[in-house]
């Protein structure tokens, strides 16, 4: 599969490679003019990715959201999109060398998928709705911000003291990790709602406690833990820390562990 | 209410109690996806022997999300967040009437986020233009105290409504679902195609008037399937419709789904007799069902269907199989009969209609389409509606919560040593928020650059 999307979706690849690497090295050196180069080769991954996504979307006429391979991309894409954002909302740039790494491993590990896993199947009837494009984008746009808590929340255990002239406290990384899930809690949300919606629908039963449902519920209820013991119990740092890293183990798990472990109506590939 | 009594409600309202139960759930959730669901004893005991399958039976672990324990949990879940939203609701209804007499007494320079720094001489009015750098990210102007040049805004209050309406939409989702699941049903129908059941709990009956499957080229991948139904009712047909998946139709509630279909083992022949073209008569269309016998109108002979295939193949040593059940290229087998007499043994292929084995033969037999059975998923969910309303509330009350944060401003100018300070204080609901962006704008607008 030579089509131009794919050649798109590998330049991307090595892109985000390169942005990793002069994010690290920004983080290492604290030189400025590096970690703004490193913010352009990142944009510049972003722009080709976007582009190889909608060539992708004209090639196979409906939105690339449904196999594991289009998933993935998908997901680094958001990934990359939602870091960029973040970047200049909270003026972090060291945060790149953090989350970009994970924009890199997602469309690397779609990258490696065995060749009977890339290719686009066409739609069957029940996954040919305009539900389609919008719950897995909500989904995803939730797990994306999860990821990027996962990787805060990472950093935030194996860093130790602060020093003074750190480019990121652990005060802060602890904030950003919250953030991003109290961004992406909502649209988990309206993922699984839209999906109860469109399941009533398409299968005449808007909850089936499909493994798929079940574990974005058990993923939600997790996340729901950790905001209420957050804000209300008043838990911070390295307890918050490890819940949210419990939480994107769900996620993961959500993902890949019923795709390949469980089956149920969910099971597309 | 006693002492024990508010002491137990404030241990049912408590965030310890919330994790606890979300814990639980949790964990029994998780039950329920890696042990097998709805098998029976047999099966539980194959895997995972007899005293194991007796318990998961017993403790109803083979169907947990419908067993009585998670429905206590879920109970349990609702008397939390019954309990915590009336806790929480006086409060917040105190604290947001009280919030601009609160305002008064707060003292800006005590508050966590706080700045100050002289403006610049050149600026002219500067609580008007205060007023409107700040409605540009959203702040409500509410009140000024002239006498001391202080200032007060507010933006997002509609966001402290957030987790009430969210705790309230789970109540509501779990009210709608209960509901659902009593008044409601849920059946799966068979109807092979031009037979007509009896709609399930229902006073009418549905029959399958066609249905047609579509396949994407060179795939075995269905592309569309479509029946077309029609609702009879009284003996007259009150409305008929094509659905397909994702296009279901509704008549008085009741819900039919396209869910499935299938090969029914059935096929709609044409029949003709006559081996010229010119003399040949038509004697009918028919719908026989394999191994049927059927009289053939105005004539002495009967027609019976041996067998369908739907993929049709033949090996090299002339043995006729199917590849797969799907109708990629079908094919029948009849046979004619007058009296004890068999007339001919007839192959038919749906693809070929042209193909005829034996030239000249009496009868020629058409075959025009494979039977298929529609199978439809029948359902009335009477409050759902219910369900849908809990879902709106929740995602509403989310990004309220989350995208609509509660934050307050006082600003305050002052005179000291002929520089006109601007003293800004935020503070913000549980301290989510900060203030960054707001006082950088302050500073960027007004701030005397030589001074910074």
């Amino acid at each position: 599969m030579n089509s131009a999307s794919s050649i798109l979706f590998t330049i991307s690849l090595v892109v985000y490679l390169l942005a990793t690497i002069l994010y690290l090295l920004y983080a290492i050196f604290h030189k400025e003019s590096i970690g703004k180069v490193a913010t352009w080769i990142l944009s510049v991954g972003i722009v080709v990715q976007t582009a190889a996504l909608i060539i992708k979307t004209v090639q196979i006429g409906h939105a690339p959201f449904v196999t594991i391979y289009e998933t993935l991309v998908f997901w680094s894409w958001l990934i990359a999109v939602i870091y960029l954002f973040m970047q200049i909302r909270f003026k972090i740039r060291v945060l790149g060398a953090l989350i970009t790494p994970l924009a890199f491993l997602a469309i690397a590990s779609a990258s490696l998928l065995p060749e009977q896993f890339k290719k686009s199947s066409p739609l069957v009837p029940a996954l040919q709705s305009g539900w389609l494009p919008f719950h897995i984008a909500t989904c995803f746009i939730g797990y994306a911000c999860f990821a990027v808590s996962f990787a805060v929340s990472i950093a935030y255990l194996i860093k130790k003291k602060d020093n003074p002239d750190a480019m990121l406290s652990k005060e802060r990384l602890d904030i950003i990790g919250y953030k991003s899930i109290s961004i992406g809690f909502p649209f988990l949300t309206l993922g699984i709602i839209s999906g109860a919606f469109w399941a009533d629908v398409a299968w005449g039963s808007y909850w089936s406690w499909d493994p798929k449902e079940t574990w974005s519920l058990i993923t939600w209820f997790i996340y729901a833990i950790y905001l209420h013991l957050r804000i209300v119990a008043k838990w911070k740092g390295k307890y918050s820390a490890i819940v949210s890293i419990v939480g994107f183990l769900a996620v993961l798990f959500t993902f890949f562990g019923v795709n390949f472990l469980l089956s149920g109506l969910h099971s597309y590939q | 209410m006693g002492k024990a009594g508010s002491k137990t409600i404030s241990i049912l309202g408590s965030i310890r109690f919330a994790v606890l139960i979300l814990i639980l759930i949790v964990l029994a959730s998780i039950i329920g996806t890696i042990i097998p669901q709805n098998w029976i004893y047999e099966q539980y005991s194959a895997k995972y022997g007899d005293f194991f399958a007796k318990v998961i039976l017993n403790l109803q672990i083979s169907d947990v999300y419908h067993s009585y324990w998670y429905a206590i949990l879920l109970g349990l879940f609702c008397i939390n967040l019954c309990f915590c939203s009336i806790q929480s609701f006086g409060p917040l209804v105190k604290s947001l009437k009280n919030s601009l007499l609160n305002a008064h007494k707060a003292n800006i320079s005590e508050l966590q986020n706080h700045d100050k720094f002289p403006i610049k001489k050149e600026v002219e009015e500067p609580h008007i233009k205060v007023m409107e750098l700040l409605a540009r990210s959203l702040y409500r102007f509410k009140f000024s105290d002239e006498e001391s040049k202080t200032y007060y805004f507010e933006r997002g209050k509609t966001g402290r409504l957030g987790p009430f309406i969210t705790h309230a939409s789970i109540i509501v989702i779990l009210i709608g679902g209960i509901i659902v699941g009593l008044f409601g049903f849920k059946q799966h129908v068979r109807i092979p195609v031009g037979e007509t059941i009896d709609a399930p709990h229902s006073d009418f009956q549905v029959r399958a008037d066609d249905f047609k499957a579509e396949f994407y080229e060179d795939s075995t991948i269905p592309k569309e399937y479509t029946s077309v139904l029609s609702i009879i009712e009284d003996g007259q047909v009150k409305l008929t419709k094509s659905i397909e998946v994702n296009h279901p139709m509704s008549y008085k509630g009741v819900r039919f789904y396209q869910s499935a279909y299938g090969l029914a083992d059935m096929a709609e022949v044409e029949l003709y007799r006559g081996i010229e073209d010119e003399d040949r008569q038509f004697l009918g269309k028919f719908r026989i069902d394999v191994g049927e016998e059927m009289e053939i109108p105005n004539s002495e002979s009967r027609l019976k269907l041996l067998a369908l295939i739907p993929d049709f193949v033949m090996d090299e040593s002339g043995r006729v199989g199917s590849r797969s059940r799907t109708p990629r290229n079908p094919a029948i087998l009849a046979e004619i009969h007058e009296g004890d007499k068999l007339k001919q043994r007839i192959w038919s292929f749906k693809n070929f209609p042209n193909f005829h084995a034996t030239e000249n033969s009496e009868y020629r037999l058409n075959f025009l389409s494979v039977g298929y059975y529609t199978e439809l998923q029948v359902s009335k969910d009477r409050g759902l509606f219910i369900v849908w309303i809990g879902c709106i509330l929740m995602v509403v009350g989310m990004f309220l919560s989350f995208y609509v944060p509660y934050k307050r401003l006082w600003i305050k100018f002052s005179k000291e040593n002929g520089d006109i300070f601007l003293e800004v204080g935020g503070r913000s609901y549980k301290n989510r928020s900060d203030f960054g962006n707001e006082f950088q704008k302050l500073r960027d607008f007004f701030g005397n650059n030589k001074q910074q």
